[in-house]
C-alpha cells in the first residue's frame, strides 16, 4: 500500500490525546469531523433542503410534498424539485456540566471530553446545514441555547461551552423536566453526561420526551479509572460534589467498587432499552470520530 | 579512561529523582479527588512507620543502580597509545547540491564549492560516496561505482574537479521530489552496503520553491540521516511576475514583489523593447510590499510582438528580467453548414445575431473553409444532409480536437449523422401535445458547466414544441447530457478523436423551442464555442524548466531552460514563446531546521554534527581497534546494576510487608 494511502489510515482516528491538547473546541470539533469526513464522497442522493438540485418528472411512489406545485399551476406538469443536500434535523444536545464531570485522571476532564463531543456533533450538523441547540446543567439549568443553524450560532454554541457549574450534585431530572416544557416539536436529543446520580426517576423522565416524539442517544462519559479503579495506593478519597471524605484503600475495595459500577451500568442500559433510547458508555480515551460514527448511525436508523 | 559517549554521564543527575520522591514520601497521606463516592466504601486506615535506615538504604541502592547505568551507557574505555588500525567502519554518504535558480545569487557559487571540498575532506577515501544535484529532480553525478571505481587516492581529487565544474540552472527547485528520490536511492544502497546508516548531507540556499510539504506522505527511511549545510546567500532580492497582456488595448500588468527579507526599498521598473528602454517607472516598495504596475504597450512600435520588463535597483539580477509576448487578437471561428436563413428565424437566425453582437465571434457560412487548414474554426455547425466529400474534412477535425454540432433538425438528417458518428441511428419525428420540458441534465459536463450553480440550474422556464427521437445501438458510445419528458434525449454527445460530437435533437429555432430567447441561450453558445479551444496548448508563457517547452523546441534542444525568448515550428509556422524564472524561485525566506523536521526528516543539526562525527570517528575506533582494552566494561557495569535493582526490589517488598503487618 502507498504512504499515501497509510496516511489516511492513520487520519481516521485522531490521537485523542494530542486532540485534547488543543485549546479550541472549535479547532478540536473541526479536526474529528474533517478527518471522519476524509474519503468520504458526496452521498449520490437527493435531499429535502435548501439547494435546488434539479427538477424530475413526478413518477408514482415519488413523495407528493416535494412536487413543485407553481410549476405544475404554470405548465400543468407534474415535477418533482430535487435538492442536494438532506433533510433538517433538529438536535437538542443536553450536556451534564456538574462537578464530578470535573473528575480528571488521563489528562483531560470527562467535561472537556463531553464539550468536545458536543462541540464535534454541533459542528458535524452545522456543516449538514441541520439545526443544533444546547441544554447544559448541573442540579440546575445552566445554559439554554435554541435549536439554529447559523454559523453565529455555532459560535455561540462553543462559547456556551465554556461556562462550568459549581453545584454539589448533578441532577438530571430537572433538564429533562425542561426539556419536556422547551422542545414541543419533535427532535433528536443527545445526552452527554457521566451518569453518576440516583437513576430512580430517569425513566419516568426518559418515557415523557420519548412520548412527545424525541429520538434519544446518551452518551456515558466515564474516566477509565471510574470503571476499573486501577489505583495501587491508598489515599484519602474526596468526593468532587459533596466534598465528603473517605479513607479508601483502592486494593481492598476494587472487586466491589467494579460490582457496584458494574451493576449501575447494567441498570442504566436497561432503562435505555425500555425506552427505546440508544445508550452508548464511553471512556475519555476513546476517540471521539467513534462517538460521531455512532451518532450517524443512529441518526441514519432514527431516518428509516 | 574514556567514554565513547560521554554525554550519557549526564544521566547520573537522575539521582535527583529518588532523592525526591524519598523526601516527599514523608507526606503523610495523598488526598485524592473522585468524581463521587457513591459506589465506594471506606477502607480502615493504615498507619506507616518507616525506619531512616531502611530508607537511606533503599535510596544509596537506587543512586547506586542510576550511575552505574549511566555509567553503562557512557561506554567507558581505555585506550592505548598505538593508533587504530584500517579496519575503520565505512561510512555511506550522498551529498545533494541545490542547483535550481536561486542558487544563482552572487557568490553563493563560491560558497557552495568551499563548503563542499570542506565536507568532502571530512569523507574517508574507504567510505561509499555519492554526489547528486537537484533543481526539479535530482540528478546524479558521480554514483558509488564510479567513486568506487577510482583509485583511492583519487577519489577526492576527482570529485573535487566534478565540484569545480557545477553550473546551477534555471529551473525551480521540488525539494521534496528530489529529497525523497535521494533518500529512497541511499536507503537502497545501504543495503547492498551492508550499513546500518546513510547521512544524506544536503548543500543549499534554503529556498523553498515548490516546499517540502509532500514529504509528508512519504515514509521516509529510518535508516537515512539528513544534514543540511545552508549557503548564505544576498536577500535583497526584489522580483517582477507577469499577471496579465490585453492585447486588444496593448496593456500589460505586472506585479513586482520586495521580499520581506530584503533591505532595499528603492526600485526602477522599465519596459524594454529589445535594449531600447521605452517606460520608465520609479517605485518605493516597503520590505514585504507588494506592488501590481500597468504599462501601456502602444509606446511599443506597433509592429512589436516581444518586450522585457526590468527591475533595477535590487542587488540580484538573476530574475530581474521578464520576457513577454503579446498574444495577437484572434476571433473565434465558427463555420456553418447550412444557409443563413433571416426570415425563418431558425436557428442560425439567432447564432447569426449573436455574433454579429460580439467582436470575438466570426460565423462563416463557407462549407470551403472548413478544408482549408489556415482556418481553424472553434466549431463546425451542421444543420443540413451532408455530402460524402464533406463528411471526410467534419471527422478530421473532430479527430484533430475540434466540436462539431449537429443539429438534427430532421429525421432526414439521419444519414448525416450516422456518417459523422460512425454508428447507426433510428431517427423518428415526435411533437409535443403542448410542449416538452427539460430534465435529467449532465451539469457534470463541460456544455452545462456554466449552469452549475444551484440558482440558474432551473430549465423549467424553457418550452420545446418537438423534437427528434433518436434510437441508438445497444452498446453506443453516445451519452444523453439532457432530456425531455417521457425519456427523450434531448441533447447527446459522442467523442470523436480528440474532439467531441454534440447532437441536438431539438434546437433553438423557434420551430423546435423557446430556447433562443431565454438567458440561458449565451451562457450556452459561449460553452460550446470555447469548447474545443479548452484543452489546446496555446500559451506563449512558460516557467523554466517546464517540460513542454522541450516538447515545442524539439527533443534535441537542451537550450529552453534558461529565460529568453524562443522560436518553434508550428505547422509551417515559425511562433515564439517565453521562458521565465519560476516566481517560487525569487522568494527569499529561507527555511529553518524546524521546517525539515515539521514534514518529519529526521535532521541532525549542526551543533551537533560536530560531537557526532567525532564520537562516530572515536566510537569506530573503540569498535574495531584490537588495542583498546576492557571492551565489555559497561557489560559489566549493567548486570552489577540489574543485580543492585533486584536487590533493591526484596528490599523494597520486605520494607512494604513491614509496613503492612504493622497496620
Amino acid at each position: 500500500m502507498s504512504s499515501q494511502g497509510q496516511n489516511n489510515r492513520l487520519h481516521k482516528f485522531i490521537d485523542i490525546e494530542t486532540l485534547m491538547q488543543l485549546k479550541s473546541y472549535d479547532l478540536r470539533a473541526k479536526i474529528v469531523v474533517d478527518s471522519y469526513l476524509n474519503g468520504l464522497h458526496r452521498s449520490p442522493y437527493h435531499g429535502y433542503s435548501s439547494r435546488f438540485s434539479e427538477y424530475k418528472p413526478y413518477v408514482e411512489g415519488d413523495d407528493l410534498r416535494y412536487l413543485d406545485w407553481k410549476l405544475y399551476a404554470r405548465s400543468d406538469r407534474y415535477y418533482i424539485r430535487k435538492y442536494e443536500s438532506e433533510s433538517n434535523v433538529k438536535c437538542q444536545v443536553l450536556l451534564d456540566l456538574s462537578l464530578s464531570m470535573e473528575f480528571n485522571h488521563i489528562g483531560w476532564s470527562k467535561a472537556d471530553y463531553a464539550c468536545t463531543l458536543a462541540a464535534t456533533l454541533a459542528y458535524f450538523l452545522y456543516g449538514q446545514r441541520d439545526s443544533f441547540g444546547l441544554m447544559s446543567f448541573d442540579d440546575d439549568i445552566l445554559e439554554v441555547l435554541p435549536a439554529k443553524s447559523r454559523r453565529g450560532h455555532l459560535n455561540h454554541f462553543l462559547a456556551a461551552l465554556e461556562k462550568r457549574g459549581k453545584s454539589e450534585q448533578s441532577q438530571i431530572a430537572t433538564a429533562l423536566k425542561q426539556s419536556v416544557e422547551v422542545y414541543s416539536q419533535r427532535g433528536l436529543l443527545v445526552i452527554i453526561s457521566d451518569m453518576m446520580m440516583d437513576l430512580d426517576q430517569l425513566e419516568e423522565h426518559l418515557g415523557y420526551l420519548r412520548a412527545a416524539g424525541h429520538e434519544i442517544i446518551l452518551f456515558q462519559v466515564l474516566d477509565p479509572l471510574e470503571l476499573n479503579m486501577d489505583l495501587e495506593k491508598p489515599a484519602l478519597f474526596e468526593d468532587m460534589e459533596s466534598g465528603e471524605k473517605m479513607f479508601i484503600n483502592p486494593s481492598v475495595i476494587r472487586d466491589e467498587y467494579q460490582a457496584k459500577i458494574k451493576d449501575h451500568n447494567k441498570a442504566l442500559q436497561a432503562i435505555c432499552e425500555n425506552t427505546g433510547i440508544l445508550y452508548q458508555s464511553m471512556t475519555t480515551d476513546i476517540p471521539l470520530n467513534v462517538a460521531l460514527a455512532d451518532f450517524l448511525r443512529f441518526r441514519e436508523k432514527v431516518r428509516k | 579512561m574514556s567514554f565513547l559517549s560521554a554525554l550519557y554521564l549526564i544521566g547520573t543527575a537522575a539521582i535527583a529523582a529518588p532523592i525526591f520522591i524519598h523526601m516527599i514520601r514523608r507526606a503523610p497521606r495523598d488526598n485524592f479527588k473522585f468524581s463521587t463516592l457513591r459506589f465506594l466504601s471506606s477502607s480502615p486506615e493504615t498507619v506507616s512507620k518507616r525506619s531512616k535506615i531502611q530508607h537511606w538504604l533503599l535510596l544509596f541502592m537506587r543512586a547506586l543502580a542510576i550511575i552505574l547505568i549511566a555509567f553503562a551507557f557512557a561506554r567507558p574505555y581505555f585506550v592505548s597509545e598505538e593508533k587504530a588500525g584500517e579496519k575503520d567502519k565505512r561510512a555511506v554518504v550522498m551529498f545533494l547540491v541545490d542547483q535550481s535558480a536561486s542558487m544563482n545569487r552572487a557568490e553563493v557559487q563560491d560558497k557552495l564549492k568551499a563548503k563542499l571540498e570542506e565536507r568532502l575532506d571530512r569523507i574517508k577515501n574507504s567510505d561509499f560516496f555519492n554526489l547528486r544535484t537537484f533543481r526539479s529532480i535530482s540528478h546524479g553525478l558521480i554514483d558509488f561505482k564510479t567513486w568506487a571505481g577510482w583509485p583511492a587516492e583519487e577519489r577526492k581529487s576527482q570529485v573535487k574537479q566534478r565540484i569545480q565544474k557545477l553550473k546551477s540552472g534555471w529551473e525551480a527547485s521540488d525539494m521534496a521530489v528530489s529529497f525523497v528520490q535521494s533518500a529512497d536511492a541511499l536507503d537502497r544502497h545501504l543495503d547492498e552496503f551492508g550499513g546500518e546508516v546513510a547521512d544524506l548531507e544536503i548543500f543549499t540556499d534554503g529556498q523553498a520553491g515548490k516546499g517540502l510539504d509532500e514529504i509528508r506522505s512519504f515514509s521516509w527511511p529510518k535508516r537515512v540521516n539528513v544534514i543540511v549545510h545552508n549557503i548564505e546567500a544576498n536577500q535583497n532580492n526584489a522580483s517582477v511576475s507577469l499577471v496579465d497582456i490585453n492585447a486588444e488595448n496593448r496593456q500589460v500588468k505586472v506585479k513586482v514583489e520586495n521580499p520581506a527579507e530584503s533591505k532595499e526599498v528603492s526600485l526602477w521598473l522599465e519596459l524594454q523593447n529589445g535594449e531600447i528602454i521605452v517606460d520608465k517607472e520609479p517605485m518605493v516598495l516597503e520590505p514585504g510590499q507588494v506592488r501590481f504596475h500597468v504599462f501601456d504597450l502602444k509606446k511599443l512600435p506597433a509592429q512589436v510582438s516581444q518586450f522585457t520588463i526590468q527591475i533595477s535597483g535590487d542587488s540580484e539580477s538573476y530574475d530581474n528580467k521578464l520576457y513577454c509576448i503579446i498574444p495577437k487578437v484572434k476571433k473565434k471561428k465558427v463555420i456553418w453548414l447550412g444557409k443563413l436563413d433571416k426570415a425563418q428565424k431558425s436557428d442560425d437566425f439567432y447564432f447569426n445575431i449573436l455574433c454579429e453582437s460580439r467582436t470575438d465571434l466570426e460565423l462563416t457560412f463557407d462549407a470551403k473553409a472548413l478544408e482549408d487548414s489556415k482556418v481553424k474554426a472553434e466549431m463546425v455547425v451542421i444543420d443540413r444532409a451532408l455530402s460524402q466529400e464533406e463528411l471526410a474534412p467534419i471527422k478530421e477535425y473532430a479527430q484533430d480536437g475540434g466540436t462539431v454540432l449537429f443539429l438534427l433538425k430532421n429525421k432526414d438528417l439521419s444519414l448525416s449523422l450516422e456518417g459523422v458518428a460512425g454508428e447507426k441511428v433510428h431517427v423518428t419525428e415526435v411533437k409535443a401535445p403542448d410542449y416538452f420540458l427539460l430534465s435529467g441534465l449532465r451539469f457534470e459536463h463541460w456544455l452545462f458547466q456554466p449552469f452549475v450553480e444551484s440558482k440558474f440550474k432551473d430549465f423549467s422556464t424553457i418550452y420545446f414544441w418537438q423534437a427528434r427521437k433518436v434510437v441508438l445501438e445497444e452498446n453506443t458510445k453516445f451519452q444523453s447530457l439532457a432530456k425531455l419528458d417521457d425519456d427523450i434525449p434531448a441533447v447527446l454527445s459522442k467523442p470523436i478523436g480528440k474532439g467531441e460530437l454534440i447532437v441536438m435533437n431539438s434546437s433553438w429555432g423557434k420551430e423546435d423551442s423557446q430556447l433562443a430567447l431565454n438567458s440561458k441561450f449565451i451562457p450556452f453558445v459561449n460553452a460550446l464555442v470555447t469548447a474545443s479551444t479548452r484543452n489546446k496548448e496555446n500559451l506563449l508563457h512558460y516557467s523554466s524548466g517546464d517540460p513542454r517547452v522541450q516538447k515545442l523546441l524539439g527533443k534535441d534542444s537542451k537550450k529552453g531552460n534558461a529565460p529568453g525568448f524562443y522560436d518553434f515550428k508550428d505547422g509551417e509556422e515559425t511562433r515564439q514563446l517565453a521562458v521565465n524564472l519560476s516566481p517560487a524561485e525569487s522568494k527569499m525566506k529561507v527555511l529553518e531546521n524546524v521546517d525539515y523536521e515539521k514534514v518529519g526528516l529526521p535532521l541532525v543539526k549542526q551543533s551537533v554534527l560536530a560531537s557526532h562525527e567525532k564520537s562516530r570517528y572515536e566510537s569506530e575506533i573503540a569498535a574495531h581497534s584490537g588495542e583498546i582494552k576492557n571492551q565489555g566494561i559497561w557489560r559489566y557495569l549493567l548486570i552489577t546494576a540489574i543485580l543492585i535493582l533486584l536487590a533493591e526490589s526484596l528490599v523494597a517488598h520486605k520494607t512494604h510487608k513491614k509496613m503492612e503487618q504493622a497496620v
